[in-house]
């Protein structure tokens, strides 16, 4: 108790509890080696089955994030109602991403309307890179969201790497030998990672309620 | 004419020693800026003892600064804490009483 503290900082601190538990960076990192495992599957033919597993494991990934929040981390962090102006930050961030997969959407459906429309676009290598580049951007904006109206900072690092995702998967596909999905492989098993080491700190910092060591003062 | 002035007169004399104290300060700012919230998490913010913020709540709730509400979830009782109005407005007075006070010192 000894830290200076100002109330914009103590409801800053509350809410970024919510993140201590590393789960956000084990979901990111297993839809990410999915994402990365399905695609690789399917260029291998695996079409039908792969999207069927690929749904299923996602459920049960959730479903077991879903259980470990529910039964670790929310008896360790303790259950908190934010405040209104917390509450309107998040309002706003899901409106943003609303928007952002509404025009990345916009931006897909328009393309392919004009290719079947038969319209030549008189570079169409700098149209696909244009929309891979859209891409990268728009992660690159979704995350950094995240990182701005939760007040969490290390999720613009995520930000910076998951945006990349998209140009380096591209660049690989058009100019390297290596698979394409090494991006997705590589920034998935680096934050499954990281979410692991946060977790295990997080059971170390925060153990389970126990009335052991009540007394009384003052 | 004696210029000095009865203590009682003083603003720092109004301040509310239940909201003062180091550990309820503390709690009641965390409680200010949500909500509500359950012991373990104000534990976790605080670094207080269950005994010493079953105490300090304690003293709050009989001066009707927060309630708790218990809530039965499986077999589990969860005791969620929130400021009432009056406790709200207690440690808005507290807040501008402090700074003007500390405002008016010179550097």
């Amino acid at each position: 108790m000894s830290e200076p503290m100002s109330l914009k900082a103590a409801e800053r601190k509350a809410f970024r509890l919510s993140f201590k538990d590393g789960m956000l960076e084990i979901q990111a990192g297993l839809t990410l080696l999915l994402l990365g495992t399905a695609g690789w599957l399917g260029k291998n033919g695996f079409g039908l089955w792969v999207f069927l597993a690929a749904i299923a494991l996602a459920i049960v990934f959730g479903g077991a994030i879903v259980i470990i929040k529910r039964k670790i981390s929310m008896p360790r962090m303790g259950r908190v109602k934010y405040g209104q102006a917390r509450n309107r930050r998040v309002r706003i961030l899901h409106w943003i991403i609303f928007g952002l997969v509404i025009l990345s959407i916009l931006v897909v459906a328009g393309v392919r309307i004009l290719a079947k429309g038969g319209a030549e676009f008189s570079n169409q290598g700098a149209v696909v890179w244009a929309i891979v580049i859209f891409f990268s951007l728009t992660l690159l904006a979704i995350f950094s969201g995240m990182a701005y109206f939760f007040d969490v900072p290390r999720i613009l690092v995520y930000a910076i790497i998951i945006g990349a995702i998209p140009v380096s998967y591209f660049a690989l596909q058009e100019y390297a030998e290596l698979s394409s999905m090494l991006p997705f492989w590589t920034v998935g098993i680096f934050l499954v990672i990281l979410g692991l080491i946060l977790f295990t700190r997080f059971i170390r910092a925060y153990p389970s309620a126990s009335k052991e060591n009540a007394h009384d003062v003052d | 004419m004696s210029t000095k002035q009865p203590i009682e007169n003083h603003p720092l004399a109004t301040i509310d020693k239940i909201v003062h104290s180091p550990a309820r300060l503390v709690l009641l700012a965390y409680l200010y800026v949500v909500e509500s919230a359950e012991y373990i998490f104000l534990i976790n913010m605080t670094g207080l003892t269950w005994g010493n913020l079953a105490t300090h709540i304690g003293k709050l709730e009989t001066a009707g600064y927060v309630e708790v509400e218990k809530e039965i979830r499986g077999k589990k009782v969860h005791s969620m804490v929130h400021l009432t109005i009056q406790g709200r407005k207690a440690f808005k007075t507290y807040k501008t009483t402090m700074q003007s006070v500390l405002n008016d010192l010179p550097d």
